[in-house]
């Protein structure tokens, strides 16, 4: 009996990058909402106080481009921490059969 | 010309989808590991043209479907050709530095993304490679090729409509015109692409009988593309909704073929989209090379379009592309995630990621000097009916062709 336990193959553990992996995700959504409504709105007042109208974007484009990232932020971030509470438990799982 | 919405849609919509195309064509060329450089570089090694001939499959569908739109109108032909670039050296000669350095690197621009996003880590210092070849060009090569731009010289100095082949060949965007070269344009593409498909897959059945039925499906299975030994007790039916369940299910990548199918779509998808608002092509070079290399100096305090050449001129802050890059790299990391693929791959021999930055910089140099890459030029050209996209392919292959033959010597 105890020999065919030995003979069993171990459960391979869950990979942690799996569990990490859409955390960052989430993350990266969160920083790329940040970054456009700070930096891209700052460097949209730098192109216009310069006149350079080449780089320029309008007001009403660059609203629509927060007003989507905005939504995209949301959908992933949700998207993100649902499918990181699927590999918590999964890792958290294959912990317990391990151990 | 300015340019009329065709679907009046706000621009937080207009953004968003283009972010979902973007989502899309990072998901499908991922489970598809779709790869121009690679279809192009296996015709020099395996003398396999199962991949570049769904390339041609690719252009012919995409110029097909956006020109029947126009054909028929339902979109005007202004949308077709308002963003069609000059045409001269430069496409030639950046294409060809292009496909060198992408075939060194081991990616082209849009594997570059997916695999980046799919913890290749070769394939984020091409990137990073990319955007100092584009930070080069702007300052050592577009001074110069913008003024023989402006000048004529060996480049025409119009793009638009002078360039669009319904007006080079009939002088004329009459539907009728429209019509009859999209069926120059596309049916030759998809039939060249298809008999390559048939050529290749009959060398491969052929020689996987020579090799004998006991070894047949050992040879299927190193055969890349073809599906592996089918059972004759399953009935195809029942095999084909199989094969359709795994790859839903993400068990399975996408065939070559269902992938440039769905890749298609998703480019006329954008033609329809954008209609009317200017940038309704797929387009992605100039986003990750320049665009995102300036975001990233931006937290430090430096405004490249505010003192640097080609900075301060050809990019918008922000324009669809920019959703639509990062929501690539979004949709090929869900893929990669949820099929079990996702990994950081670091190479093992360390002078991949040297040679990965060297190809990098050659990318970033050739697709600006091309002014796209392998989609947001030659793809997309294909899509607007014009002719760059022929110089362009012309370009990278030969580009491809020196890489092989240099790492061969290697």
């Amino acid at each position: 009996m105890e020999e065919m336990e030995k003979s069993k193959p171990k459960a391979k553990p869950y990979p942690v990058r799996r569990v990490i992996g859409p955390l960052v995700l989430s993350l990266f959504a969160i920083a790329w909402y940040q970054f456009s409504k700070i930096y891209l709105t700052g460097a949209d007042n730098i192109a216009l106080n310069q006149a350079n109208f080449l780089v320029y974007v309008p007001p009403d484009q660059l609203q629509g481009y927060l007003e989507a990232t905005t939504w995209i932020c949301y959908t992933v971030v949700y998207v993100g921490l649902i499918m990181f509470w699927v590999s918590l438990v999964k890792y958290v799982q294959s912990k317990e059969v391990g151990s | 010309m300015i340019l009329q919405p065709v679907f009046s849609e706000s621009w937080a919509l207009i953004f968003g989808l283009f972010g979902l195309s973007g989502f899309i064509l990072g998901w499908v060329a991922q489970r598809g590991n779709y790869c121009f450089v690679n279809a192009m570089t296996s015709i020099f090694t395996t003398k396999s043209f199962e991949r570049f001939g769904a390339l041609l499959i690719l252009f012919g569908l995409t110029a097909l479907g956006t020109g029947l739109l126009v054909a028929f109108g339902l979109i005007p032909p202004v949308d077709q050709y308002f963003n069609n670039y000059f045409a001269g050296w430069y496409i030639l000669v950046g294409s060809f530095i292009f496909g060198f350095g992408a075939a060194l690197a081991g990616g082209c621009n849009l594997s570059m993304l997916y695999r980046a996003s799919s913890g290749y880590v070769q394939n984020w210092i091409e990137l990073f490679g990319m955007m100092i070849g584009t930070y080069i060009f702007a300052v050592a090569i577009w001074p110069f090729q913008s003024y023989t731009m402006q000048s004529g010289i060996l480049s025409t100095s119009s793009g638009g409509y002078v360039e669009y082949l319904p007006y080079v060949l009939f002088h004329s965007v009459s539907s009728m015109s429209v019509y009859i070269t999209t069926m120059i344009v596309a049916l030759p593409l998809l039939f060249l692409g298809i008999y390559l498909q048939m050529r290749t897959r009959s060398k491969w059945d052929k020689s996987v009988s020579m090799k004998g039925p006991g070894l047949s499906a050992v040879g299927m299975k190193a055969l890349p593309g073809l599906p592996g030994p089918s059972s004759p007790s399953i009935p195809s039916g029942l095999r084909l909704k199989q094969e359709a369940k795994d790859m839903l299910l993400l068990r399975k990548p996408y065939g070559t073929n269902l992938s440039t199918v769905i890749l298609a779509l998703d480019m006329i998808f954008v033609f329809i989209v954008g209609a009317g608002y200017t940038f309704n092509y797929l387009v992605i070079t100039s986003s990750d090379g320049g665009r995102f290399f300036e975001y990233i100096l931006m937290p430090l305090g430096i405004n490249l379009f505010t003192n640097t050449p080609w900075f301060n001129s050809s990019l918008p802050i922000v324009d669809p592309s920019t959703l639509m890059v990062v929501m690539l790299c979004v949709g090929a990391f869900s893929a990669s995630f949820l099929s079990g693929d996702f990994k950081i791959r670091i190479p093992k021999d360390r002078k991949r990621l040297i040679i990965g930055f060297v190809g990098g910089m050659l990318v970033g140099i050739g697709v600006r000097m091309a002014l796209g890459c392998n989609v947001g030029l030659m793809w997309t050209n294909f899509g607007q009916l014009g002719y760059d996209g022929y110089i362009f392919l012309g370009g990278m292959l030969a580009g491809i062709y020196l890489a092989v033959k240099v790492q061969e010597k290697l």
